[in-house]
């Protein structure tokens, strides 16, 4: 420090509450940084912009469209025909978005931030823990969405346009599917002492959450037991709110019959929500 | 530079109420776990910090510095007593009190593949009324590393940005807590010069030193503390009264080295002691017992060899407090 400019401190008059920046500002801020963050680690965006996509594709391909040219398998599809395809491709993407760029990528945020003293460091300004824990989010739950958008665009073009039979199931599905993979991950990273560490506990509830949804087996072809287990593993309910929206399940009668997934999910809300309260650590335990 | 004595007869001439404490801390406890592995790391801290002073808590490693100021800052919650800054107490109304105030931690991060200028700008994003991002690197000396990543920053240039980010807000209460560790010396007198500026336009100010010169060179008040609990406090000039002086010197002869004999010189503070052939006495009046020796060294025609005479110091205070074993 060889030069040190004359300090120009201008205190508030004594009582006068200071002016405070908005919400939307702190969180502004945050993201922006955040955004910077994610394009300059490349491992992350490689594994959210183009591992998620090509994975759900080939997964998608392959599980509805097998190598033998046989009839389609699985993903609850009713048929073959291009449309259902596409959505099934859709929710494939959704499925791989939540678990890798969601829960997997914000995961790893949240221990490096906690590791290096980032979190703590932020939670001495002004920015609230939730302004925090979203700003942490943010990037990656935007990098969903534009998938989903191009998604929806790409296999527009490829297919036919992705049917909407019910758009609040669908906004549910994806939204409540955000919340909740966004508040495991915050649990998880808890319970996760380094970022390489994180690559092993985040596997359990990928695993889980991606075969047991029912997009990649349909529940029904399951054993009974391990099929009724499934129901209310965390993906299911998303992956069963998506399908109604999209049209995909043949199922005809309205949300009566999604009063199932519902349940699962708000239990798995409940629970992850606990989690977070529960587990989040905001630095490192020494 | 404005400039500012360290010990002002009137140091806030301009405050209506110079007493009124910015921060009141009463019977304040912080304790880790429960049960078993229950550790008390604050216990029972009374302070009070006036408008306009720079407080500085000094303390043993482990003595509860950075426990009771994490309270104070809003950062935890006291598990006992009460905690108040700007008349708001600091955990609960931490959303009133957190604009008001700057905060430098003892350790702190920032993501590493952000540059000097991007986190600054971070940092201004979340504050309302503030000096600019290139205003607070460079009042800390930053400016040319506007573009260096923070991994590629040097510890003492982290620290710096750190303190950088406390002062951005124009915070009325700036928290440093060891504010100059692994700074240079330079480094670290610039570091000073920036918080005798803050105090001359009246900011209040907290501060965690190992530095006992960085202590004396800045604070208004210290308190010392130690187990958990405030020691000493007052100024440096109460504090170091607290500690008696010291007079050492080596002789053969009998009615100077003879520790019953020299029992009787006046202003002692305890028995005279021999170490390593030396005498040492221990004196609450340097002046009046080390009079005292010399005449008596005059009338028996001795040399006092080695002679060494210190008044009582903040090390010593600090040693002093260090040694003692609280109940």
């Amino acid at each position: 420090m060889t030069t040190v400019p004359a300090p120009t401190a201008r205190p508030l008059a004594a009582g006068r509450p200071a002016a405070r920046a908005t919400r939307a500002a702190r969180v502004l801020a945050l993201v922006r940084a955040e955004m910077l963050l994610l394009l300059r680690n490349r491992t992350t965006l490689l594994s959210a912009v183009v591992l998620t996509p090509v994975g759900s594709v080939f997964l998608a391909g392959n599980i509805l469209v097998p190598p033998d040219g046989g009839a389609p398998t699985g993903g609850g599809v009713a048929t073959g025909s291009d449309p259902a395809l596409g959505s099934a491709v859709l929710i494939m993407l959704l499925m791989f978005a939540l678990t890798i760029v969601v829960y997997a990528n914000i995961t790893t945020t949240l221990v490096s931030r906690r590791e290096e003293l980032v979190l703590k460091r932020l939670l001495s300004g002004q920015p609230s823990r939730a302004e925090i824990i979203v700003a942490c989010a943010s990037p990656a739950v935007l990098v969903l969405v534009v998938e989903l958008l191009l998604g929806a665009v790409a296999l527009a073009v490829w297919f036919d346009p992705v049917r909407l039979r019910d758009a609040g199931s669908l906004l549910l599905g994806v939204v409540g599917g955000v919340v909740l993979f966004v508040l495991l991950a915050v649990a998880s990273s808890g319970l996760t002492r380094t970022v390489e560490s994180a690559q092993l506990t985040t596997m359990p509830i990928i695993l889980v959450a991606i075969m047991l949804s029912g997009a990649v087996v349909p529940l029904e072809a399951l054993p009974d037991v391990v099929g009724r287990v499934a129901a209310w593993t965390p993906m299911h309910p998303v992956v069963a709110l998506t399908q109604h929206g999209l049209g995909v399940t043949e199922a005809a009668g309205g949300w009566s019959d999604l009063a199932q997934p519902l349940a699962a999910l708000a239990l798995w809300l409940a629970i992850a929500a606990f989690g977070a309260l529960r587990w989040m650590r905001w630095e490192p335990r020494r | 530079m404005p400039s500012r004595d360290p010990h002002p007869t009137d140091p806030h001439p301009t405050d209506p109420h110079p007493t009124d404490p910015v921060i009141s801390v009463t019977g304040l406890r912080r304790q880790y776990r429960a049960g078993v592995q229950a550790f008390e790391a604050v216990r029972g801290v009374d302070l009070h910090v006036r408008r306009g002073e720079l407080f500085a808590l000094l303390g043993t490693n482990g003595a509860g510095k950075t426990s009771l100021l994490e309270v104070v800052e809003g950062l935890a919650p006291a598990t006992a007593g009460e905690v108040r800054v700007l008349g708001l107490n600091p955990y609960r109304r931490r959303a009133d009190v957190r604009p008001r105030i700057g905060i430098m931690l003892q350790e702190a991060g920032f993501p590493a593949d952000l540059t000097t200028l991007e986190t600054a700008r971070m940092w201004h994003g979340t504050l309302g009324e503030a000096r600019s991002a290139q205003e607070s690197i460079a009042v800390v000396g930053l400016a040319g590393r506007e573009d260096v990543p923070v991994a590629s920053l040097s510890g003492g240039e982290r620290r710096r940005l750190d303190l950088a980010l406390a002062v951005m807000g124009r915070p009325e209460v700036l928290f440093l807590d060891e504010p100059t560790t692994g700074l240079d010396p330079q480094s670290r007198r610039a570091a000073w010069d920036l918080v005798r500026g803050l105090l001359a336009d009246g900011v209040t100010i907290v501060l965690t030193t190992h530095y006992l010169e960085e202590a004396a060179e800045l604070a208004d008040r210290i308190a010392i503390l130690h187990e958990g609990r405030v020691a000493r406090t007052g100024t440096l000039a109460e504090i170091v009264a607290s500690e008696p002086a010291s007079i050492r010197y080596r002789t053969s002869t009998a009615a100077l080295a003879d520790l019953d004999l020299l029992s009787g010189l006046p202003a002692l503070a305890g028995w005279p002691r021999s170490t390593g052939g030396a005498v040492e006495l221990e004196s609450v009046d340097l002046q009046v017992t080390l009079s005292a020796v010399l005449v008596r060294a005059q009338d028996a025609g001795a040399e006092l060899t080695d002679l060494d005479a210190s008044p009582a110091s903040l090390e010593r205070a600090f040693l002093a407090v260090a040694a003692e074993t609280l109940p």
